[in-house]
């Protein structure tokens, strides 16, 4: 079914990708503005990926590029008024989160083979523990998806639900007719403020979703760094 | 026009090289986002906790439905679920107290 969702996230795809293919089409060795723009995007995403999971993982860079662009549009495009924010859907958020951990984890066995299950055995624990530990890191493996789905979801909905909250007191006390209609100003205050934590909400949320991905990836790449870096 | 061309990318490249250097020596001591601040630091600590706990409990939930020994696995995976959100934290705060000296 195309719902009201799907249609944001064309749009984002579309938006993404034609501004990218716009603002690249001469490809001038000096940049102009719009060039200038998307190289910053892609410089940006770029040192992500280099100080989060290392030289190794720029192989990745497409999957972690489009995954920002993706969230990042998505969060955006959510406070354009009439818009929806897909972003504020759990399913969307899962959906892009298995992703990321089914390439963590077929890229750790790819590279590593059956090493790669070693990732649940830190290195130095005394046999009698790891009958108890092994779980306890499997499942601290399989909370990461959804951690990170619930961080994204949780962020964009709850912004959300506070903004429509306060326009629906404006609304309530402008109705209230009278000299109570002026206190309507004081929620529309916290609205207007929220709105523009909102924004910036929405990039932090992009940032994080995105830096988290590299951070999984590290430990796909290269095994055992994950007790510090996680 | 050429040469110059030519002479800039010769320099471009050194310069990408040195920094790709420079990159990879830090590469590894800046795992976290230097700028996370303590309320982001809280929410992820709460939302890393929370989700070992229910992952926990879905496993169990669904090995009981499976196998058919409600209320064992749900019991057992709830336990191994706290402890996994305790990991996480001890992790955690194992990553705030020394964020600087570590090592790969």
């Amino acid at each position: 079914m195309f719902t009201n969702s799907s249609m944001m996230m064309v749009l984002a795809v579309v938006l993404s990708a034609g501004f990218l293919m716009f603002a690249g089409r001469r490809a001038a060795l000096v940049p102009g503005r719009l060039q200038g723009f998307a190289e910053m995007v892609y410089e940006f995403i770029a040192g992500l990926i280099r100080d989060n999971t290392g030289p190794e993982g720029m192989k990745y860079f497409p999957l972690i590029f489009s995954l920002f662009l993706f969230v990042f549009m998505g969060n955006f495009l959510g406070m354009m008024p009439f818009a929806f924010t897909f972003t504020s859907h759990i399913i969307v958020t899962l959906a892009l989160a298995l992703m990321v951990i089914t390439t963590v984890i077929i890229v750790g066995i790819s590279r590593h083979g059956f090493k790669f299950f070693t990732l649940f055995c830190p290195a130095g624990v005394p046999m009698m523990v790891l009958p108890i530990l092994v779980p306890v890191e499997i499942i601290s493996f399989l909370a990461r998806p959804f951690s990170l789905a619930m961080r994204l979801f949780l962020n964009m909905m709850a912004g959300h639900m506070v903004l429509k909250i306060f326009a629906g007191f404006c609304i309530m006390l402008v109705s209230l007719g009278g000299i109570l209609s002026a206190t309507s100003i004081i929620p529309f205050a916290v609205k207007f403020a929220v709105t523009g934590f909102e924004f910036f909400v929405a990039l932090l949320q992009a940032y994080i979703f995105t830096i988290f991905s590299c951070i999984y990836l590290r430990d796909a790449i290269y095994l055992h760094g994950h007790e510090e870096h996680h | 026009m050429t040469d110059d061309l030519d002479s800039l990318k010769t320099k471009l490249d050194a310069a990408d090289h040195e920094a790709d250097r420079v990159d990879i020596a830090h590469a590894s001591e800046s795992a976290v986002p230097s700028n996370s601040n303590m309320t982001s630091d809280a929410m992820r600590l709460a939302i890393d906790m929370v989700a070992a706990v229910v992952i926990g409990g879905l496993v169990g939930y669904f090995a009981d439905q499976w196998l058919g020994t409600t209320p064992w696995f749900l019991l057992i995976f709830l336990i191994l679920g706290v402890a996994a959100g305790f990991r996480n934290f001890y992790v955690f705060a194992g990553n705030l107290l020394r964020p600087t000296d570590k090592k790969d």
